[in-house]
């Protein structure tokens, strides 16, 4: 373990001094001008142009426009740098005055993973899709809370899940759930990604740079998922000035702050609670404790030039409440006072230290994190308490040999400690989502550790109209004992310029999760989940700034573990997954974008030689998203989303207890019935006043859920001889306000 | 099941959409239902016997035309009746007896669990044994009051006084005797033919009023009024293991119209059920002999030709010979409508005989009370 975290710390080390005295002396001065634009010629502001002979470098205005000063005419070479955008490099003249940089998005030379589909832009694509959001898309697309991670699931691919009911957060990907993903921040693994397991993700859109999907048959960068991967990135960019934002809704407030400290220092944070416990009074006839949510990022980045960053970062979580398990008996006190009550918290706190050097031999990336996760629960009597401490480290190094030929090479390891601790007389169903441990039913006594390690080698080369990149990824875990060798090669074609192949294939394996390893309540001799997944998409450039695009996906899956409520985890479940999805786009940005998507997808799981239905089947979804600022300070927005009904497991009968005179439901066949098909339409209408130090957004949002879209989820009568379905709100009304300082 | 959201459950709250509430509840007996199951012992000794019984409700009354079938189940042992004698385990832990009851149409089914814990170590505790139901008027509760009159410290404050009938705008406040040990007791009362709403008031009584209540929006609303009659309803004891017991009584609504004011009428109380009767019995009767008959009301039969029993026969002298009931009856006791109840005997077996059943003449109603 040792050695893991001396490379974590050496290793970004060693090309920090590379970099080191980029500060040349100026003697005589002259001036390079110009501007940099996206691709539809708006500015861009915060990208780095450095010359890279003397690593001169300047940062562009809020106009993009940028002077650097050179200490002597002639001839320069230039480099220009923004996330979100594939680095630029040119030759240019000294002096001079409109120069014309035009960045196009997509991803820094030599970054995380090369090529991508940018849902809304042109694709300088390789075989794994990988969608992107922007921080514009996220703030003027109605229906997200305001919260990018809710709109990945607009992306082709994601099933479209129901507002408000259970897993209405949840991501179901290209026919895999929740558990098959991961889910990171800045490359750290999080134990939740969303507050209330369905409302705001855990970080302020104000620091979020920017979202990216990775749905299937990704690289060799990521591994320990057969799912998806979904990637957040805080924002980097060098704040000329202290910068601050507010955001109020009916449900949370926030505030986020990015200032410059002097030097090559600046800071970002970020905070957020909910309120309304306080707006109704701390309880309701269920939640006898309001839910209450809090979070926390602190970020301190050192960077003294764009080639050479260090960060240090903080992100706590927090998650509270209390409720009636049961139906509430609201007209009888007695009943009431007798029900059990469910103390529910979740909390961690994650805390990272990354570094990026870069030069142009390549680059070198490191991340050591440590994540303290704490998730206890009381339930009349019975309680569960689950500490766990994880030290994750990241090392991405990417050795440009040449234009054309880039070999990345990475290494993963999370050492994890585990204390599950259990006392219960009886298994909760109830509340299997809230407290697992407790949903169970068994005692645990027990202190689990662990490591997961792996090492991944990608060569990225450039042929002609080809680009390759074949890789190979192994992945180790000592819990499980199990090793997985996976190959992966993903390609991309461009014949010409308007169209793009691309595609991957490779296997994929998952581990076990510690829970279901458990000696106690588990199974320790389940063996790693293994999936061949092959993917192949096509893009197109039509008229200009619209584009197209079809993918078709399959995947098998083998010795996938399978978790039913209160019972122990079954092994060696198989799994088929094949679909296809058309999207469409286009993007003025600052002034329009819409999409249009649509996914067939068959997801079925073998149970007993028979296939099943998985929990998160969805043959069709539909989605369309467009925003126009349609004059100055004036938006409009709309999303209409469509998906056909989840498969559920009906409750059949109930079975009398006697020593409690109650009943326990009876399960029909798994995945039997299936909920109404769902659609929702979402409308926005978005007043801002902009000058040039700050911003206000007063925004309307209207929700409506025809029926029977708005049926959530089913309910039982006391002995499940009856049941119908939970109707949630056909219109929703909801107004905030959003302010920025800059 | 998962509540899940709470978000959209405060969207149901702003909205009012949620769901309509299910018309019946467990304090409701209305279809066929096992409603309470019990054992002699919830930690029996490996090797020896455990007694169960089950009290069935058939979807009429507190009795059956036709018996259902009832099936146990305990490790390798079997059995089947309304209450059986089983064969513990050998083996020590946790055991499950299980009980399946058909309903006679055949197309009716309920089952039940009750964990047992087999152990050879662990003292017997001794089964609850039910006691009278004691019954009290509450002047002060009636079902046109506001959801904070329904508060427990309100009702609590109330007085009451033993009655045995209420008024329509009263209320009953029902007290469960035990016979021995009643700490760590919990009652749960049932009314057949979901008659009324019941309204606990702690772990062995409850008020009953004698309407159908409905909470919407912290506003409680009278979905029915009961007309004047006889309700019954059966209290069930519980220990937490399963050593279980129960008592029925019955609820007078408005007895001076029900009695249709006959001055010669007595009330009669047999196992907490109450019988109008039309000759006047001597107040100090203890032991009748009755003709069972039909009747619509909740223990499903009525008395008629009563006479106080002052002279027993040597032979049969309860009149249970004549009896053909399905399951055997024990020796030596009068009579109880508790047997219709747990289906030892159908209504049909027992219509028309004449038997011996202690009672209770009881001698005002709430009328000549007040």
């Amino acid at each position: 373990m040792r050695w893991l975290v001396l490379v974590a710390c050496l290793g970004p080390l060693c090309c920090a001094r590379a970099a080191a005295a980029q500060d040349a002396q100026v003697e005589q001065v002259v001036s390079l001008q110009g501007v940099v634009l996206d691709p539809s010629g708006l500015p861009l502001a915060g990208a780095w142009v450095a010359e890279l002979e003397r690593g001169l470098h300047v940062r562009s205005a809020e106009d993009g426009s940028f002077a650097l000063q050179l200490p002597a005419a002639g001839p320069v070479r230039l480099r220009v740098s923004l996330p979100g955008y594939a680095d630029l490099e040119l030759e240019a003249q000294a002096p001079g005055q409109g120069l014309r940089l035009v960045m196009d998005p997509g991803l820094p030379a030599g970054g995380e993973a090369v090529g991508e589909i940018v849902v809304e832009s042109a694709p300088d694509s390789a075989s794994p899709v990988r969608h992107v959001l922007d921080r514009e898309q996220v703030e003027r697309t109605p229906g997200t809370h305001g919260d990018a991670a809710r709109l990945v699931q607009a992306m082709p691919g994601v099933a479209v899940t129901r507002e408000y009911a259970p897993g209405a957060g949840d991501l179901a990907i290209r026919g895999s759930g929740p558990d098959e993903h991961r889910f990171m921040l800045d490359g750290l693994e999080l134990p939740y990604l969303f507050h209330f397991r369905e409302f705001t993700s855990v970080v302020d859109l104000g620091l979020l740079d920017e979202l990216a999907l990775y749905p299937s048959a990704f690289g060799a960068e990521f591994g320990d998922a057969t799912g998806a991967v979904v990637a957040g990135r805080t924002r980097a960019t060098f704040p000329e000035r202290p910068e601050a934002g507010i955001d109020l809704n009916a449900i949370m407030s926030g505030a986020h702050l990015r200032s410059p400290l002097g030097g090559d220092f600046f800071l970002s944070g970020s905070g957020r609670r909910s309120y309304m416990d306080w707006i109704v009074g701390g309880a309701s006839g269920q939640y006898t404790s309001w839910p209450v949510f809090w979070d926390g990022f602190l970020r301190l980045d050192h960077v003294p030039d764009p080639d050479h960053r260090t960060a240090l970062e903080v992100l706590l979580a927090s998650d509270r409440w209390e409720r009636l398990v049961r139906e509430p008996e609201e007209l009888d006190p007695v009943e009431a006072q007798s029900e059990p009550l469910l103390d529910y918290r979740h909390q961690y706190v994650a805390l990272a230290l990354r570094r990026r050097d870069a030069g142009s031999a390549g680059q070198l990336e490191g991340m050591l994190g440590l994540v303290l996760d704490r998730w206890p629960a009381q339930l009349q009597q019975d309680w569960q308490d689950r500490k766990e401490a994880s030290l994750q480290l990241r090392e991405d190094a990417v050795w440009l040999a040449s234009d054309e030929l880039h070999l990345a090479l990475g290494l993963r390891a999370r050492a994890e400690r585990s204390l599950r601790r259990a006392e219960t007389a009886q298994a909760w169903p109830e509340v299997a989502s809230e407290a697992p441990m407790l949903a169970r039913g068994l005692a645990a006594d027990e202190l689990l550790q662990r490591l997961r390690a792996g090492a991944y080698a990608e060569l990225r080369a450039e042929l002609g109209s080809w680009r390759l990149l074949p890789g190979l990824r192994l992945d180790g875990d000592s819990m499980s004992g199990a090793i997985s060798p996976d190959p992966r090669l993903g390609f991309k074609w461009r014949p010409i310029d308007a169209l793009t192949l691309r595609g991957g294939l490779g296997r994929y394996s998952q581990f076990p999760s510690t829970d279901a390893l458990s000696p106690q309540t588990g199974d320790p001799d389940l063996p790693a989940t293994r999936s061949e997944q092959a993917a192949l998409g096509l893009d197109g450039q039509l008229a200009g700034r619209l584009r197209v695009s079809a993918d078709v996906y399959a995947k098998r899956l083998r010795d996938m573990v399978l978790e039913e409520v209160g019972e122990p985890p079954i092994g060696g479940v198989q799994g088929r997954v094949a679909g296809l999805e058309l999207g469409s786009s286009y993007r003025i940005r600052g002034v329009f974008f819409a999409w249009l998507s649509a996914s067939l997808s068959l997801s079925q799981r073998q149970l007993e030689d028979s296939w099943i239905p998985f929990d998160w089947y969805q043959p069709l979804s539909l989605g369309a998203v467009a925003s126009w600022t349609f004059r100055p300070g004036w938006s409009a927005g709309f999303r209409w989303r469509y998906g056909s009904g989840f498969p559920y497991t009906p409750v059949v009968d109930g079975q009398y207890r006697a020593d409690s005179d109650s009943y326990d439901p009876v399960l029909g066949e798994r995945n039997s019935a299936v909920m109404p098909h769902y659609q929702k339409f979402d409308l926005r209408l978005e007043r801002s006043w902009e000058r040039p130090r700050w911003r206000i957004s007063l925004y309307v949002e209207a929700w409506f859920i025809p029926e029977p879209s708005n049926l959530m989820y089913p309910v039982y009568s006391y002995d499940y001889d009856e049941s119908t379905f939970v109707e949630g709100p056909r219109f929703v009304p909801i107004i905030g306000l959003r302010g920025e300082v800059r | 099941m998962n509540r899940g959201s709470w978000l959209g459950l405060l969207l149901c709250a702003l909205s009012g959409a949620c769901y309509d509430p299910f018309p019946y509840d467990r304090h409701d007996l209305v279809d066929f239902r096992i409603a309470a199951l019990a054992v002699d012992d919830a930690t029996p000794r490996p090797g020896g016997q455990v007694a169960a019984r089950a009290l069935v409700y058939g979807g009429q009354g507190l009795f059956h035309d036709e018996l259902p079938q009832l099936s146990w189940t305990l490790g390798p042992a079997t059995a089947s009746g309304p209450e059986v004698s089983l064969r513990v385990p050998d083996e020590e832990g946790s055991w499950e007896l299980q009980l399946h009851a058909m309903h006679a149409d055949g197309l009716q089914e309920e089952t039940a669990v009750l964990p047992l814990q087999v152990s050879a170590s662990r003292a017997a505790r001794p089964a609850p044994v039910a006691g009278e139901v004691l019954r009290y008027d509450v002047p002060g509760l009636n079902a046109d009051g506001q959801a904070q009159d329904f508060e427990l410290e309100r009702r609590q404050a109330l007085e009451a006084e033993e009655a045995h009938d209420i008024a329509a705008d009263s209320a009953f406040r029902l007290v469960a005797q035990v016979e021995g040990e009643a700490q760590g007791l919990r009652a749960r009362w049932m009314a057949a033919g979901a008659a009324g709403s019941f309204l606990e008031l702690d772990e062995l009584s409850s008020d009953w009023l004698p309407a159908r209540l409905e909470l919407d929006e912290d506003e409680v609303q009278v979905s029915e009024r009961l007309q004047a009659g006889i309700y019954s309803a059966v209290v069930l004891l519980m220990d937490g293991q399963g050593a279980n017991a129960w008592a029925f009584t019955d609820l007078s609504v408005d007895g001076r119209t029900w009695m249709d004011g006959e001055e010669q009428a007595s009330l009669l109380e047999h196992d907490g059920r109450l019988f109008r009767i039309e000759t006047a019995l001597p107040q100090d009767t203890s032991l009748v002999y009755a003709t069972l008959v039909e009747a619509s009301s909740g223990s499903g039969v009525a008395l008629s030709q009563v006479e106080p029993a002052s002279m027993l026969p040597l032979w049969d002298p309860f009149g249970l010979q004549a009896l053909d009931c399905s399951w055997p009856l024990p020796d030596q006791q009068p009579f109880q409508l508790d047997w219709l109840a747990e289906g030892r005997c159908s209504r049909p077996q027992v219509v028309g005989a004449r038997l011996a059943l202690e009672v209770r003449v009881l001698d005002t109603l709430r009328a000549d009370k007040r």
